[in-house]
Formats: structure tokens, C-alpha cells, sequence
């Protein structure tokens, strides 16, 4: 159980510099999203877009396209890296994440056939047609595998199992409604080449919630990194603390899985990534789940229009690229550890 | 009591399979269908000879081949939530599949088995190489498969958005589906079938020590990484000749051993007869209704079996979850 | 199964003949045809086709046809299918099909097309497809004898090879290449009044998340290839998806969207200030058809009304 001994504490000046390399590289993400395209674009013209001085077609491009789909990119990549590292807390399962964990299969499949019974429905809409499905995709993991700890396979196992039982009803909908599949197709594997102002809109709030709550439940949730044992003599507290934590988690994923559909791997990645670098201590541990979630989704992104340039290609499989083999490392390491 | 159990499930068999049989878009009476069996040249003579036997051998065969896979995996695993699916061999084989159907559209028909056959296996090499020769603990072993699965599965969704012209076909194949297995699906399957389930069987000495966990088996003098080996191998095969004809059917390979553990408990001489006539049993409803639900349409097997049995597997998980508290 | 034996041995027996025959010469061939006719006044329709040879003794009077392009060629020739594969869904027939349209079948799903209801309805004739059936083809032709085409990656000169199969094997093959003859001049017409075909124009379906281009390498893409525009996008793939940038950057100078959906994308895009950069836009050429009409009928009578809606929108005044 080495993830749960608590290390010791990096030097602040440590910590300090790698915010600052990192807000650097976020910086320099949004600027080279906003740059590079399908159309090439001048850093001069970039300049007069960013400051509102131009209306032309390349300010247009910056503007009302390359902004909103890099700012939606990192949102979904904070949505996606907090909801991860807060299901690997509550469960204490480090390979946890909201992809394995049915939550946004659930949402997925809800999303889709809200859209196939009400087909005008708008994005807003649709959003809380996904929270109902992470909530329902989750219970059932939950309901099959327990929360308790050291149940680390039992729940990846439950997880996979809904996860997947989840998509095939979704991949039968598609089906039976062959006509709009390709829009439907959208769901199945995360994309956010078409996020436009108005998917930023509908995030925000969600956004704003979720990080406030999770925020102001910080220091509630150490009692999660106590192992379960010593908790359970703090009674109905802990059980209340990991509910919050799950609600937050299906704001957080429902939301970006009904704006942008499922982006794999991100919530499995990043925590661990985190944590490597800066150890357990909530308090720095959360801002930096969240800045490199929304780093990976920025440069994701950009790179992802390059992979089939001139034609875009879904985000979600540049995640799963990076995602997969790291995955496949951690079940390995994970696994040995629990002999 | 488990005599009663077996020769009800078989009774079970063959009521499904009649069913199977006689219902569809064209339904059939029962003495119309005893008519064209036996004189074979009636009105329904292709429906019955060339089209839904066929279907019925295929949905037996592929049931007896996922289950029992699924039986071996969970002793392999000593988890009752393994499977198949779960280990990813049915995504490998899905995206070989897809492959196939995206890139070369106009390939002999052989082909797409022939490739999901491949992919499956190229699954156990990716198993055997990331679980370092199968020496990693049975739950790492897991998540190593858990891992695999999701990356094809990701690989599986870029061809998908890729080609958006072809989803429609590749859907049908990866949801599982049984229409149009012909006859010659039927001699593909059979002799893997025949050959793979009686070595299965077999095994049951060492499936039984196996779930008892490594010590066991040391003690008694298994050589556990080569015999893990072998039946993985056992548990691929069977998994994938069956996936290679019907389509990557996960669910049976997970609930048909499910149901029939809890029947006759974790004997695997009784385990594994039971979980292939179950699993087969699920094939043969869930292709029946699905034939029937939205004529002329059909609803994918795979999915119809995910319907039909996601419901009860839920119902099994609590109450053995409940009783250990 | 005693007769079906026969019937079997009797088209084993008679495939030998006809090859034979062919291997005889032209000339020998020609003659003991000729001969054939005169003794039983019957003729046989032999079709080649992408998997093999079709032999039919008459020309075939119930037809299950499982794509809309083969519903088309029907009804060019004037001829009733029994069963059709129309995704159970008549609406997606155009609508010049649908009123020429009869009683038929629906045989549901082009892509899992119900094989029991086309052996109910015992066919005499099958059309199928290569990508979607070639794995039933043998099943199709217990039933009846059946052809199989290669439609669905089939660009406009591919269908017409197509058309003269389809009516060879109706055994209307004057009239089918009468028809042609008439399309054709259809077409040289419309051109006329089209005139100057130097816009680039760009075809594309929409639904609610996305842009697909049809480009030249597609049927729609290569009709109007055909009739002498040229295609914007230029991609390998048959049908690539846009996004609002590479449609500015693209530029197309005349666009004709093809809903799937009631909403599309394209509403979305209409408020973004972008969308009035396209020269299409700006030169009020973006016009929607009818999907039905262009990216699914496929065949004489779905080109000459996307001819007819070309001349409509874009004929010189």
C-alpha cells in the first residue's frame, strides 16, 4: 500500500517552481492552439485577435473557433483529472477513473437516448440527462463491488463489466437508429474540434460548482487518505465525506461527457502523474490534478489536429495513446503490489 | 438435485431451440416445422434447413465456446467478474475486425474471421508479454487484460468516427451478430468446438485446485505458470473461434458461468457442462427475440443477450455482495 | 431436398453448357444460340457480375432489390420489385420512386436485410450489394438466382455500368440502354441551361455535430464532377468531415446540404460571423436539397433530379 503512506513533503521552493513551469506550459499551449490550424495565421494577426482589434476571417478563426475549443479543451481536462482523482479517493482504488468506472458510460448511454426521444434537445438539456446516467452508471458499480477498500480488482472488474454492458445498449441504439448515426458516434469517443462559445457557456457553471464544493470539502476529504480501519470510528462522517465526493465527481464528468462525450484516460493519468511529482498533500495535490488535466487536453488537442491534417481527429485518441500504455504499467505495478 | 438441474437446462435446450426454429419474421407452427424437418421440400424448407438451423447449431456452438471461456478465465482470475470481454480478447478480436471492414470493404467474406481470430490471439501474446510469461498475480493478470481491452477499445472508436460511412456494418458485427450464419459458419465452428470442449473438461481437476489460489496448487504439485498458460490458451481459443463466427458476444462468457455457479456451485466437472448449455441457452432466446422484436428488422444478439441478462446479473451481484456484508 | 438437388444439378449442368459454349467461340456461340431459340423459343439472360456468373432462363418477374439505387433502376424499366431492403423506413424513397412505386415488401435493414421474409416472398431474381451481402451471397442464392453489384463504393460511371446490368438482367437490356441514351441527353440539356460550370461546389450531409463533405471521390462528389464542376475538397476519402474552419479555408462557391437531421450543425455555424466569409454564402448559393434525393437514390432518376435541382439553383437566369 505504498500510495497511501504519506511522503514527505516536497520543498516549497520545489513546488512553487513547477507551478510556474507548468502555468508556463499552459500558456504556451493556448498559444500555439490558437496559432496553428487548418489555416495558417501570422503572430501578428494572432496579436490583433487576442485584443479584439480585427474582424477579419483569420481574427474570426482565433476568435470565435480556436478560443472556445482550447478553453473548452482545458475545462474538460480539469473536469476529467479532478472527477479521476477524487474517485481514486473515495474508493482508495488507485486504478480508478470515471471511464472505468461506468460513469461515463452511463452518461454515454443516457445522453444518447435523450437525444433519440427528444431529438431537438439542447446542449443544457442534455447535460442533466448525463448527470442521470453517471449517477445510475455509478451506483451500479458500486451497488456490485462495495466501497470498501482492498477491493481493488473486484471494483476495476464491476467497473469494466458495467462499462461495457452500458456501451453495448448504447451501440445498439446507434444502431437501430442508423440514420443519425453519425452523429450519434460522437459519443462514443470524446471530441472537442467542434466546442464553440456556447459549449464554454454551458460548462462554466458546472465547473464553478464542482471546483467550489470540492474546494470547501478539502479538508474533509483528508479524512479519506486515513486508512478505512481508523475511520471507521469517525462513524457516519466518513460515509457523508465520500457521497460529496462522488456527487462532485459525476458533476464534473457528467457535464464534460454531455459537452465534449467520453475522453478516456485523462482522470486515470493525471492524478498519479500529480502525484508523483508533488506527494499526497491535498492541498497542492488538487490545483495540480487540475492545471495538468487541462495541459493534457490543450496540447491533446492541438496535436490531434495534426494526426489526419488537414482533417481533425477526435482528442480522445491521442489521450487513449498516452493513456493506454500508462494504464497498462499501473495495473502492472498495482497488481504486484497487491499479492 | 443437480440431476434435475442438468436434464432441465437440456429440456430448456431443446425448447429454446425448437422455438428458435419456428419463430421469426415468417413464423412457423410446430407441426409445419415437424413437416418441413423431416420431408425436407415444403414451402419452408430453406427458412428451416438454410437459414434458421444454421442459426440455431451457430448460437449452441458459440454459447458452449464463450461460456466455458468465461468458466476458465474465472477460475484463472479466481474472480466470478472476469470474463472474456472483460480481459479485452473481444475487443483484440473487434478491432482486427473493424479493420478489416473499414480498410479492405471489398475482401472475401473469410477474411473478417479469419482477422478477429488473429486479433484475439495477438490479446494472449499482449497478455503473456505484459504479465511477464503469466508469473504476475492473478488480479494483476487482470488488470493487465482490463488495460489491453480498453486501448483497443479506444482503437475501436477512432476507426469508428474515422470511416463514419461503414459504422453501421461494423456495429452489427461488434455488438454480436447471428445474421446470415450459414452452414459453412457452422463446419468452421463445429470441429474447434468438439475438439476444444471435451480438453476443457478435462481440465476440470485443475480449474478446481486453481480457484483455491496459488498456495493450493503449489502444494499440490501444479506447475502453475505453465498450466495457467495452457489454459489460457484454452480460454482464448474457445473464445476466439466463437467471437470469430458470432461477433464479439461479451456477456455470456460472464453471466452463463454466473448463473450456473450458482446452481451446482464451483465443481468445475459440473460447472463447465452447465455454463455451455446455459450460455447456450441465452444465445438461443436472445436470438429469438431478437428476430422477432422489431420484424423486419433484428435486433443484434450480443445486445439482446446484454438486455436479457443484465437485469439478473445485477439481482446475483447484490445478493452475494449482501450476504458477505 | 430431392428437387432442390435438381434444380442444382440443372444449374451446375447448365453453367457447364454456357461455358463450354463460350470456350466454343464467339461465332459457335452466336450460332447454337440462335439455334437454341429457334427449338425453345426461350431465351436465357446471363449476367456477369462482381461474384460471378448468373444464368436466368426467363427474364424474371419478382425482384427483391436491397439497395435504393437498384429501386431506382426498377423503376426507369417499369418494373414492380416484390421485396425491397428500405431500412423500414419509406420515406427515405424519393419521391418520384416512391408515386411510381407499388405494393412491395419491406425487407427491412439494407445492411442485415431480413433473409427469411426474402425467401417468403420467393424471388425470382436478387439484386444485392458487395460490401453489405457479399457474406449472404451464397444463402441469397439458394433462394433465387442473385447478382451482386459493387453500389456502395460505386461513383456515378460505376452506377450507369451498373444500370445496364440491372436491366440485362430483367432481361430489358434495349430498353435499359434506350433509357441511358435518354438520360444522357437528359443530362447534356441540363448542362446547357446550367452553362458556365466553373464554380466549385461542395456537396455535404449535416446532422446536429458534424460536416460531411462528399467529395469527388464519392457518388454525389463524382456526378458533379461529372457534369463539369469541380470539387473544393479534393480528399481521398469519400466522405470527409469539416469543421467551420476548414470549411472557410475550403471556400467552396456553391454548397448544397444534404439534412439528415431537422437541426444541424449549420444552424449552429449560420450565427458565427465566419460563415458570412464563405463565398457561397456571400453569393447566396447555399441551397438544401433533399438527402433522399442525392446521397441515397443513386441511380438515373436520382441524377436527373439533382440535375434538375442543379439547373434549378444554379441555371443561368
Amino acid at each position: 500500500m505504498s500510495r497511501f503512506t504519506i511522503r514527505k513533503q516536497k520543498p516549497k521552493t520545489f513546488l512553487l517552481s513547477l507551478f510556474a513551469v507548468i502555468f508556463i506550459f499552459i500558456v504556451i499551449g493556448f498559444f500555439i492552439s490558437l496559432k496553428w490550424g487548418q489555416a495558417t495565421i501570422s503572430w501578428r494577426i494572432l496579436y490583433e485577435a487576442i485584443t479584439y482589434q480585427g474582424q477579419d476571417k483569420e481574427h474570426l478563426y482565433i476568435q470565435t473557433l480556436r478560443m472556445p475549443r482550447t478553453i473548452t479543451a482545458f475545462v474538460i481536462g480539469v473536469h476529467m483529472a479532478l472527477a479521476g482523482l477524487l474517485t481514486q479517493l473515495v474508493t482508495r482504488n488507485p486504478i480508478a477513473s470515471p471511464h472505468i468506472f461506468g460513469i461515463n458510460a452511463g452518461a454515454s448511454l443516457s445522453v444518447v437516448i435523450s437525444l433519440i426521444v427528444f431529438p431537438s434537445f439542447t446542449l443544457t438539456a442534455s447535460v442533466y440527462f448525463a448527470f442521470i446516467g453517471a449517477i445510475l452508471g455509478a451506483l451500479l458499480v458500486f451497488s456490485l463491488a462495495g466501497i470498501q477498500q482492498k477491493q481493488h480488482v473486484r471494483l476495476a472488474l464491476a467497473g469494466i463489466a458495467v462499462h461495457f454492458l452500458l456501451s453495448s445498449l448504447t451501440e445498439g441504439l446507434i444502431i437501430m437508429n442508423q440514420h443519425s448515426t453519425d452523429s450519434m458516434m460522437f459519443w462514443l469517443v470524446g471530441a472537442v474540434n467542434q466546442a464553440g462559445w456556447q459549449e464554454v457557456q454551458t460548462l462554466l457553471p458546472w465547473s464553478i460548482t464542482g471546483i467550489t464544493i470540492f474546494l470547501f470539502m478539502l479538508p474533509s476529504f483528508r479524512l479519506l487518505l486515513i486508512d478505512d480501519d481508523v475511520a471507521l470510528s469517525l462513524g457516519q462522517r466518513i460515509m457523508f465525506v465520500k457521497l460529496i465526493g462522488m456527487l462532485i465527481v459525476i458533476l464534473l464528468a457528467g457535464s464534460a461527457v454531455a459537452t465534449c462525450g467520453p475522453i478516456g484516460f485523462v482522470g486515470l493519468l493525471i492524478p498519479h502523474v500529480a502525484r508523483l511529482l508533488a506527494g499526497e498533500k491535498l492541498g497542492t495535490l488538487v490545483p495540480l490534478t487540475g492545471l495538468l488535466g487541462g495541459l493534457l487536453l490543450v496540447y491533446a488537442d492541438f496535436f490531434s489536429r495534426f494526426i489526419a491534417y488537414p482533417y481533425e481527429s477526435p482528442v480522445g485518441i491521442l489521450t487513449a495513446v498516452i493513456g493506454g500504455p500508462f494504464f497498462i504499467y499501473l495495473a502492472r505495478k498495482k497488481g504486484r503490489a497487491s499479492l | 438435485m443437480n440431476k434435475i438441474i442438468f436434464t432441465f437446462s437440456c429440456l430448456l435446450m431443446m425448447i429454446f431451440s425448437l422455438l428458435s426454429l419456428s419463430v421469426g419474421a415468417v413464423s412457423i407452427s410446430i407441426p409445419d416445422l415437424w413437416y418441413s424437418l423431416l420431408q425436407k421440400d415444403t414451402s419452408f424448407s430453406f427458412i428451416v434447413w438454410e437459414y434458421r438451423l444454421p442459426r440455431v447449431v451457430i448460437s449452441i456452438l458459440s454459447g458452449f465456446g464463450l461460456a466455458v471461456s468465461g468458466v476458465i478465465l474465472q477460475s484463472l482470475v479466481r474472480n466470478p467478474l472476469a470474463s472474456p470481454d472483460v480481459i479485452g480478447l473481444t475487443k483484440g478480436a473487434g478491432f482486427f475486425a473493424a479493420l478489416v471492414i473499414f480498410l479492405f470493404p471489398s475482401s472475401p467474406s473469410y477474411v473478417l474471421p479469419a482477422a478477429a481470430l488473429t486479433g484475439a490471439f495477438l490479446v494472449f501474446i499482449l497478455l503473456l508479454l505484459l504479465s511477464k510469461r503469466l508469473t504476475l498475480s492473478p488480479d494483476a493478470f487482470a488488470l493487465v487484460g482490463i488495460a489491453i481491452g480498453a486501448v483497443f477499445q479506444s482503437g475501436i472508436q477512432y476507426l469508428l468516427v474515422k470511416y463514419p460511412a461503414d459504422i453501421n456494418m461494423t456495429l452489427l458485427w461488434l455488438s454480436g451478430s447471428l445474421w446470415g450464419r450459414g452452414w459453412s459458419e457452422v463446419f468452421s465452428l463445429l470441429p474447434w468446438i468438439l475438439i476444444l470442449l471435451p480438453v476443457a473438461w478435462w481440465q476440470y481437476p485443475k480449474l478446481n485446485v486453481f480457484q483455491l489460489g496459488d498456495e493450493y496448487s503449489q502444494t499440490l504439485g501444479l506447475d502453475i505458470i505453465r498450466q495457467r498458460f495452457w489454459l489460457l490458451l484454452l480460454s482464448v481459443s474457445l473464445a476466439g473461434v466463437s467471437v470469430a463466427s458470432v461477433g464479439s458476444i461479451g456477456f455470456i462468457g460472464l453471466i452463463a458461468p454466473h448463473i450456473a455457479r450458482k446452481l451446482v456451485g464451483g465443481r468445475h466437472q459440473l460447472l463447465i457442462p452447465l455454463a455451455a448449455i446455459i450460455g447456450a441457452n441465452l444465445m438461443l432466446i436472445g436470438d429469438s427475440i431478437g428476430r422477432i422484436i422489431i420484424v423486419p428488422r433484428e435486433v443484434p444478439v450480443g445486445i439482446m443477450t446484454a438486455i436479457i441478462g443484465a437485469p439478473y446479473f445485477v439481482y446475483l451481484l447484490r445478493r452475494e455482495h449482501k450476504r458477505k456484508g | 431436398m430431392q428437387h432442390r438437388m435438381k434444380r442444382m444439378f440443372g444449374f451446375v449442368f447448365m453453367s457447364i453448357f454456357i461455358l463450354s459454349l463460350i470456350a466454343c467461340g464467339n461465332a459457335d456461340e452466336n450460332e447454337s444460340k440462335e439455334e437454341a431459340l429457334k427449338e425453345t423459343k426461350k431465351e436465357t439472360i446471363e449476367i456477369n457480375h462482381e461474384l460471378g456468373k448468373t444464368v436466368l432462363e426467363k427474364a424474371p418477374e419478382k425482384i427483391v432489390v436491397l439497395e435504393f439505387s437498384y429501386t431506382d433502376a426498377l423503376m426507369t424499366l417499369d418494373v414492380q420489385p416484390v421485396g425491397v431492403a428500405d431500412d423500414d423506413d419509406p420515406k427515405l424513397f424519393m419521391d418520384k420512386v416512391r408515386d411510381q412505386l407499388k405494393e412491395y415488401t419491406s425487407i427491412g435493414s439494407r445492411y442485415e436485410p431480413n433473409i427469411e421474409m426474402i425467401s417468403s416472398l420467393q424471388p425470382d431474381l436478387i439484386i444485392a450489394d458487395l460490401n453489405h451481402h457479399k457474406d449472404i451471397y451464397d444463402q441469397l442464392n439458394k433462394i433465387a438466382p442473385t447478382i451482386v453489384l459493387d453500389d456502395h463504393q460505386a461513383d456515378y460511371n460505376q452506377m450507369l455500368d451498373n444500370y445496364l446490368v440491372i436491366a440485362k438482367a430483367l432481361g430489358k437490356e434495349e430498353e435499359g440502354k434506350q433509357r441511358l441514351e435518354e438520360h444522357h441527353q437528359k443530362i447534356e440539356e441540363a448542362k446547357q441551361k446550367i452553362g458556365e460550370t466553373t464554380l466549385t461546389v461542395l456537396p455535404a450531409v449535416t446532422n446536429p455535430k458534424g460536416f460531411f463533405a462528399h467529395s469527388d471521390h464519392s457518388y454525389t462528389g463524382s456526378f458533379l464532377l461529372n457534369i463539369g464542376f469541380d470539387d473544393p475538397v479534393k480528399s481521398e476519402d469519400s466522405y470527409p468531415q469539416l469543421g467551420l474552419e476548414q470549411l472557410v479555408e475550403t471556400n467552396p462557391q456553391a454548397i448544397f446540404l444534404l439534412p439528415a437531421t431537422e437541426e444541424t450543425i449549420v444552424d449552429e455555424w449560420g450565427k458565427n460571423p465566419l460563415w458570412q466569409e464563405i463565398d457561397a454564402v456571400q453569393n447566396n448559393k447555399v441551397f438544401t436539397v433533399e438527402r433522399r434525393d442525392w446521397a441515397l437514390s443513386r441511380g438515373l432518376l436520382g441524377s436527373e433530379k439533382m440535375i434538375e435541382d442543379i439547373v434549378k439553383h444554379l441555371g443561368d437566369q
